[in-house]
Formats: C-alpha cells, sequence, structure tokens
C-alpha cells in the first residue's frame, strides 16, 4: 500500500463526495469555520470551492496531485495566518489534504513587498511630479532621497520622527548617519535592493529596518537620485 | 432556497485597489492605508439576484480571491485562477503602465479557464482622474481583442463608485450562463 507518512503534519483525509473522512488532530486552526467528520469539506475549506474538477481527476489518476501556495487566513496585519495546500491521492477513495504551516516566511515576505511596492509607486509618483517636495512631505512611511552618492536631500517626517533627527541635522549628510555605509554600495546597487539593516537613532538606539531602494530615474539610472522606502522588521510574536 | 457557490478572481499589478475594492463590496469600507497582500486571501459575499419570474429571486455567494499583485519580479501563480467561474482585473488609471499591462492579465486567465469564463475590466481610482477620455482608445481596442470582457468599469473603492454594480453585473452575467 502506498501509505503517506503523514504523523508528522496536519491533514484531512476525504472521499470522492468530499466529505471528511478523518481530521488530525490539530488541522481545525486553518480552517474558516468548525469542521465535523462527515461534513463537506469545502464548508471550512472554501478554497475548495471550483476545484472539483481538479479533485476528481487525482481520485481518477489523471492528475498526480495539486498544489495552492500561500493561503491566508484572517487578514488583520499581526494575526493572519499562512498555510499551502496539497492534494495527494493516498488510496482509492481517499484522498489527504496536507497542510503546511508558512506563516513565518511570508510575514517576513510582506514586511518585503510592502517596502518595495511603496518605494515604486512613490519612485513613479515623483518622476511624474516636480513639486516632489510636497509628496515627501506628505509620506506617512519612512522615506529618504539621497544622490547617487548618498548624500540625504529629502526625508519624511516619519522618518525625522523614527531616527530622532532634525531637518537640519539630517539633509546634506551622508545616509551612514543612520545606518551602516558597508551595506551600502551606491554604485552597484541592484534595482529594488533590499537591505536588511540596523539603523541607529540619533539618541543610539538600535533598529532594525528593511529597506528598499530605487533610482527615481528609471531611465537614468546612473545618475539618478535614488529612493529609500523603510520598514521597522517586526518579529510576529507566536 | 438554495445557495449557488461561484468561484470569481480579482487580478491585476501591484497596488491597483483589487484589496480595496474586495473590501469596499464585502465590508462597505475602505482605508488610504496600503497593505500589500501576500498570497491570496478568500471572502465570501452573497447577493440577492432577481429572476424574470415574479417572487423569486437567487441567492448567489460569491467566493472572491483577492490575489497578489503582479510586481516586475513575481508573476500571478496560475494555480490560483483555476475552476473560477469569472475574474475582475483591475487597473490603476493614475498609472498607464496598470492599463498597458491588462492584456497581460487577461491572457493568463484565459489561458487557464474555459471560453464561457467572464471578464471585467476595472478601471479603478476614478475619484483621482478628471475624466475618462484619455484611455478610451486602450479600453476599446482591449474590448474588440477579448470576447470574453463583458464589460468595463471606471471605479472608485474610496467612494464605491460603480463597485456593486460591477459585481452584480459579474453575477448576473455568470448565472445566466448556467
Ligand atoms: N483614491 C483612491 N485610492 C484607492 C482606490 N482604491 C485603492 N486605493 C488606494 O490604493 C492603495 C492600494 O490599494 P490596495 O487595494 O491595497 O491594492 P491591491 O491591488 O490590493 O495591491 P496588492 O495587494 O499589493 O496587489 C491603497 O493605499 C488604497 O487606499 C480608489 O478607488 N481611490
Ligand atoms: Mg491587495
Amino acid at each position: 500500500m502506498n501509505s503517506l507518512d503523514i504523523s508528522s503534519q496536519e491533514y484531512l483525509a476525504i472521499d470522492r463526495s468530499l466529505l471528511i473522512l478523518e481530521k488530525s488532530l490539530m488541522v481545525s486552526k486553518f480552517a474558516d469555520r468548525p469542521i465535523e467528520v462527515g461534513e463537506d469539506v469545502r464548508c471550512g475549506f472554501p478554497e475548495l470551492i471550483g476545484l472539483e474538477a481538479i479533485l476528481q481527476e487525482i481520485f481518477s489518476k489523471q492528475k498526480l496531485s495539486f498544489k495552492l501556495k500561500d493561503i491566508c487566513r484572517y487578514c488583520e496585519s499581526n494575526k493572519s495566518i499562512y498555510f499551502n495546500l496539497n492534494f495527494i491521492l493516498e488510496m482509492k477513495d481517499r484522498l489527504i489534504i496536507l497542510f503546511e504551516d508558512v506563516t513565518a516566511k511570508n510575514f517576513k515576505y510582506q514586511q518585503k513587498m510592502q517596502a518595495a511596492n511603496e518605494c515604486k509607486l512613490i519612485a513613479d509618483r515623483i518622476s511624474e511630479n516636480n513639486n516632489f517636495q510636497e509628496i515627501v512631505k506628505s509620506q506617512k512611511t519612512v522615506l529618504l532621497i539621497t544622490d547617487r552618492f548618498g548624500i540625504i536631500n529629502n526625508i519624511s517626517p516619519a522618518a525625522l520622527n523614527l531616527f530622532k533627527y532634525s531637518r537640519n541635522e539630517s539633509i546634506d549628510r551622508h545616509i551612514s548617519i543612520l545606518f551602516d555605509r558597508n551595506k551600502l554600495i551606491f554604485f552597484n546597487l541592484v534595482i529594488h535592493q533590499n537591505l536588511e539593516v540596523i539603523c541607529q537613532t540619533k539618541t543610539k538606539e538600535n533598529i532594525y529596518m528593511n529597506f528598499s531602494c530605487l533610482p527615481i530615474d528609471s531611465q537614468q539610472e546612473e545618475d539618478s537620485d535614488l529612493i529609500f522606502v523603510g520598514q521597522k522588521i517586526i518579529w510576529r510574536i507566536k | 432556497m438554495s445557495i449557488i457557490s461561484q468561484k470569481i478572481c480579482t487580478i491585476g499589478d501591484f497596488g491597483v485597489g483589487k484589496t480595496s475594492l474586495i473590501r469596499r463590496f464585502v465590508e462597505r469600507e475602505f482605508s488610504d492605508e496600503y497593505l500589500s497582500t501576500v498570497g491570496v486571501k478568500i471572502s465570501r459575499k452573497t447577493m440577492d439576484l432577481a429572476t424574470d419570474k415574479p417572487d423569486n429571486s437567487i441567492k448567489v455567494q460569491f467566493l472572491i480571491w483577492d490575489i497578489e499583485g503582479k510586481t516586475k519580479f513575481k508573476g500571478i501563480a496560475p494555480s490560483y485562477l483555476q475552476g473560477a467561474k469569472g475574474a475582475i482585473i483591475v487597473a490603476d488609471l493614475t498609472r498607464k503602465e496598470t492599463i498597458l499591462n491588462l492584456q497581460e492579465h487577461i491572457d493568463l486567465f484565459a489561458s487557464i479557464n474555459p471560453k464561457k469564463t467572464k471578464i471585467i475590466l476595472a478601471f479603478n481610482k476614478f475619484d483621482l482622474v478628471d475624466q475618462e477620455k484619455p484611455i478610451n482608445i486602450i479600453k476599446d481596442e482591449l474590448i474588440s481583442k477579448n470576447n470574453r470582457i463583458i464589460s468595463t468599469y471606471y471605479t472608485s473603492a474610496k467612494t464605491g463608485e460603480n463597485v456593486d454594480n460591477m459585481f452584480y453585473t459579474l453575477a448576473e452575467n455568470i448565472i445566466a450562463e448556467k
């Protein structure tokens, strides 16, 4: 028998009518609603609605497996969990759905994406708009603009607040007043590079940050000013 | 009365307003803050649709897949689109690039789902632009090239303009196909 080793993972077993035959101890934490053996699996996992044809293909061995990645549940910034679903036929008329918790990975990835996406949005807006002083001023995000050598020429109120510098103390200074110079190789900056750095505030407090960096003018990257959007790295508390 | 459940997807570039449109439709709320979506999150919303017969409406439950937006570095995972009966493909009227990328999203959805699946194009953030004229040419070209497109809307998740309209139109068209 080609029985799967499912001892270490959360799982559900379902039959051809998509009724739950068996469930592992903790699998309910992934469900959208409470689930019971004998019920239709789609009640607790609405992700399966629309996938009936694919599941039948697995039952009839036309398809060997199917995977859905990074499904999010309870999407309030800190409380969401993410999981992957793996569908595999265990034996005739018994399909196993394996659950893989990928919350930690996605939590980190979200913060990187956030900085990268915000950086691109702001860079686009600034490159289209001459009055970028206003755009920077209105930003609620930690935002810095430097010339290609790393000299700060603009900084958002949120950034000043976080690093405890005044405007005058930061403008025309090198960005390394905030973080380690070694992390920044300006001439070879890969576009959209993500930098994980330990920043220091004026009061010598350490802050773990994730920065995304882009040239403002994507046509003339070599000479362009650089935009940095930062996010405090938050570790998820279990 | 029975409920018909149908899967639909929202796709498009990052930051165009997919999550905001769903939030407006399902929770009647809007936020100016941007929290980029990772992976996929599913919301449910039940609608009452009128039928030709008097006193006879049908209930349709939409399972709306809010899918991580496409970036330069990561495309949309095709497995998310499997089994969808329709899609709302979203562009941001303030970012031309997102409009030019619509065809790519249409092609991806069409490559995975059969011909009778329906597509609506949402030109979002309509509250931020003065007029609709500049994109009419692009819009007409998209419609003439892609016969799955049943409708296009200028939407605003912020004011709610055309949001309900768009989702109900999609639901009616999906039900009519059944
Ligand atoms: N003014 C205005 N802003 C909008 C509208 N729709 C969305 N936004 C804003 O645009 C930003 C992005 O919106 P989201 O709904 O998160 O975009 P998304 O397409 O889900 O983005 P990803 O999840 O990264 O793909 C947010 O700051 C929203 O507040 C709109 O109709 N009008
Ligand atoms: Mg989103």
